[in-house]
C-alpha cells in the first residue's frame, strides 16, 4: 500500500511540475509598447472611456460608487469578479503607475509587477487599441478625482483564486497578433472592424464561450453570455436581419437604448447604451453598424 | 504552437468532463400577474413603437395621436404599473429581478418619473419640432463628449449622470421642464426611464 501512496504523491508532484512548466513557458505575446512621447488628450480620452466602457464596469454606479472607484459585482461561472479602483489614488488606486504600466495592463493583461489579469478584464480586445487611445485614456483616468478606498475583492473559490489560474487561461488562450494598430481612420469598415473587436468588445459578451471562459472565435458574434448567466444574443448580419435590424434602427438603438419593437434595451445592454455608445459620434455608430452587417467582416 | 493547441485540447475536456450538469429550466406559460403586466409592457412597446416611428419621420407627426399615445403610457405606469409588481412574483417566463423589491423605492419612483413624463409628453406633443432624424440633440449622440459632463477639471467629475444610480432617479429634468420641451426631445426623456428602469430590473433569459 505504501507504494501507492507513492504512486499519488508523485503524479501530484509531476502534475504541479507541469503546470509550473507550463506556467513559465515563454508567452507568445508582443513586447510592451513603448508610449513615453505620446501626450495624452483628456478630452479625447474621456470619449475614449465611452468607446471602451471603462466607466459601466470600473463604477458602482447603482450603489452610488464614485466614478472609477471599483465596479458593481461581475458574476460568473467562475466567481464573482469586483472591477478594482483605477482612480490616481497611490494606495487603492493606480496613482503610482506609469503609462507604461497602463498600456502593458490594457494590452498585456498584466500588472505593473507582472500579475496576470483574468479575463474578466477585456485585455484581449483592448490590446488591438491604439497608442494615441491609449495615452489619451490614460491622461482622461488621472483626471477623476483619486478614490482612498478599495474595491471589494474578488471572489473566487480556491485554486482559481490563485495567480497561477489567469496565467495559464493566458497561456492557452491569449494570444494577441503582433502587428500595427491603426484606429480604422475615415473608413467604416475599418473603424467599425476597430470598435467593435478592440475597444468596444462586443465580442466579450455576444461571442460563446468555452468551459474555460475563452471565446469561441470560430462563432464569432454567434451571441453569448453577460453577467450573471444574462444572455446576450447573436449579431451577425444574418441573426440582426432575422431579428429585425437594420442598419438604420441599430444606430438608433445604440443612441437611445430603444429597439425596433417599442422595447428598450435592459440589463447589461442598457448599461453599455447609458454609460457608452448614447455618446458616440454618428460617424462612430454609423461605422459599428456598417461593420456588423457587412457580409465579410475584417 | 502545437504544444499550446494539445494542452488546450486537454484542459478543455478536464473541464468538459467535471463541468455540473446545468439544471433544465421549464419554461412555463405566464399565469395571473406576471401575464398581466407581461401584457401591459407589450402594450406600452407598441405605442413607444408607434412614437418613436413619428418623432424620427418615418411617419407623418400628428399630435393629436401623440397625446393619445402618450395618456395610453401614462394609464400603464405609476401606481398602475406598481401594483402589478407584488413581492416575489417572477415566476414563469417573467424577466423581473428581486432587486425590483430590493430597491423598491428607486423602481417606484422610476415608474412614478414614467407616468410624470408621459403626462408631460402629452402636453409637448403640441410644441415646434425639433430635428427630426435621431433624435440626438436629448441624448448628446452629436458631440463628442456628449453634453458637457465629461467637462470642467477632468473626466466625469460630478456630473449628474454617473452618480447615484443613473441619470433618471430623480436627476431626470423636471416634468414641467419636459412639457416645455419640443416633443422628440420629452421623448427622448421618457423612454430614458424605461431604459433605466430595465437596465435595473429587468434581466433577459433568452
Amino acid at each position: 500500500m505504501k507504494s501507492s501512496k507513492l504512486l499519488v504523491l508523485a503524479s501530484v508532484v509531476i502534475a504541479g511540475l507541469s503546470v509550473a512548466g507550463f506556467v513559465a513557458l515563454p508567452l507568445d505575446k508582443p513586447v510592451p509598447r513603448s508610449l513615453g512621447s505620446v501626450e495624452g488628450d483628456i478630452q479625447r480620452g474621456a470619449y475614449v472611456a465611452r468607446l471602451s466602457a471603462c466607466i459601466t464596469c470600473h463604477t458602482d454606479t447603482r450603489n452610488g460608487g464614485q466614478v472609477l472607484a471599483g465596479g458593481a459585482p461581475i458574476k460568473t461561472p467562475f466567481g464573482t469578479f469586483h472591477a478594482p479602483n483605477i482612480t490616481p489614488d497611490k494606495e487603492f488606486g493606480i496613482g503610482n503607475w506609469t503609462l507604461e504600466d497602463f498600456a502593458r495592463a490594457l494590452t498585456h493583461g498584466e500588472s505593473p509587477g507582472g500579475r496576470p489579469y483574468y479575463p474578466a478584464f477585456p485585455y484581449a480586445f483592448f490590446e488591438r487599441m491604439t497608442d494615441r487611445d491609449i495615452a489619451d485614456l490614460w491622461a482622461a483616468v488621472n483626471s477623476v478625482p483619486p478614490v482612498n478606498k478599495p474595491a471589494p475583492p474578488h471572489d473566487i473559490a480556491f485554486p482559481l483564486s490563485t495567480d497561477v489560474a489567469p496565467a495559464v487561461w493566458q497561456r492557452l488562450f491569449f494570444a494577441p497578433p503582433d502587428e500595427a494598430r491603426d484606429g480604422g481612420g475615415a473608413n467604416p469598415m475599418d473603424r467599425g472592424a476597430y470598435l467593435a473587436g478592440g475597444p468596444a468588445h462586443c465580442g466579450a459578451c455576444h461571442t460563446p464561450r468555452n468551459l474555460l471562459g475563452a471565446r469561441d472565435t470560430e462563432r464569432r458574434f454567434a451571441g453569448g453570455t453577460a453577467s450573471d448567466g444574462e444572455k446576450a444574443p447573436a449579431i451577425t448580419a444574418d441573426a440582426l436581419r432575422q431579428a429585425g435590424w437594420t442598419k438604420k434602427n441599430l444606430i438608433y438603438a445604440l443612441r437611445t437604448g430603444l429597439m425596433p419593437d417599442g422595447d428598450s434595451f435592459s440589463g447589461s445592454m442598457a448599461r453599455v447604451v447609458n454609460g457608452g455608445t448614447r455618446f458616440w459620434t454618428d460617424g462612430d455608430l454609423d461605422a459599428v453598424a456598417t461593420y456588423l452587417f457587412a457580409e465579410k467582416q475584417e | 504552437m502545437k504544444y499550446r493547441s494539445f494542452a488546450r485540447l486537454i484542459v478543455v475536456a478536464i473541464a468538459l468532463v467535471a463541468a455540473p450538469l446545468s439544471a433544465l429550466m421549464a419554461h412555463s406559460g405566464a399565469t395571473g400577474v406576471v401575464k398581466e403586466r407581461m401584457m401591459m409592457m407589450k402594450d406600452m412597446g407598441d405605442s413607444v413603437k408607434a412614437l418613436a416611428a413619428m418623432m424620427r419621420g418615418e411617419t407623418a407627426y400628428d399630435a393629436s395621436k401623440v397625446k393619445a399615445l402618450a395618456s395610453d403610457i401614462a394609464a400603464q405606469s405609476g401606481a398602475h404599473m406598481t401594483e402589478k409588481f407584488p413581492e416575489g412574483s417572477i415566476e414563469g417566463p417573467s424577466e423581473a429581478t428581486p432587486q425590483i423589491w430590493q430597491r423598491w423605492q428607486s423602481f417606484d419612483a422610476l415608474a412614478q418619473q414614467l407616468e410624470a413624463y408621459a403626462g408631460a409628453l402629452q402636453q409637448a406633443a403640441d410644441n415646434p419640432r425639433g430635428a427630426p432624424a435621431g433624435g440626438a440633440s436629448m441624448m448628446g449622440g452629436n458631440s463628442m463628449m456628449g453634453g458637457g459632463m465629461m467637462q470642467g477639471g477632468g473626466m466625469m467629475q460630478g456630473g449628474g449622470m454617473m452618480q447615484g444610480g443613473g441619470m433618471m432617479q430623480g436627476g431626470g429634468p423636471a416634468p414641467e421642464h419636459l412639457a416645455s420641451m419640443p416633443p422628440d426631445a420629452a421623448f427622448a426623456h421618457m423612454t430614458q426611464t424605461c431604459s433605466s428602469c430595465h437596465e435595473q430590473f429587468r434581466k433577459k433569459k433568452q
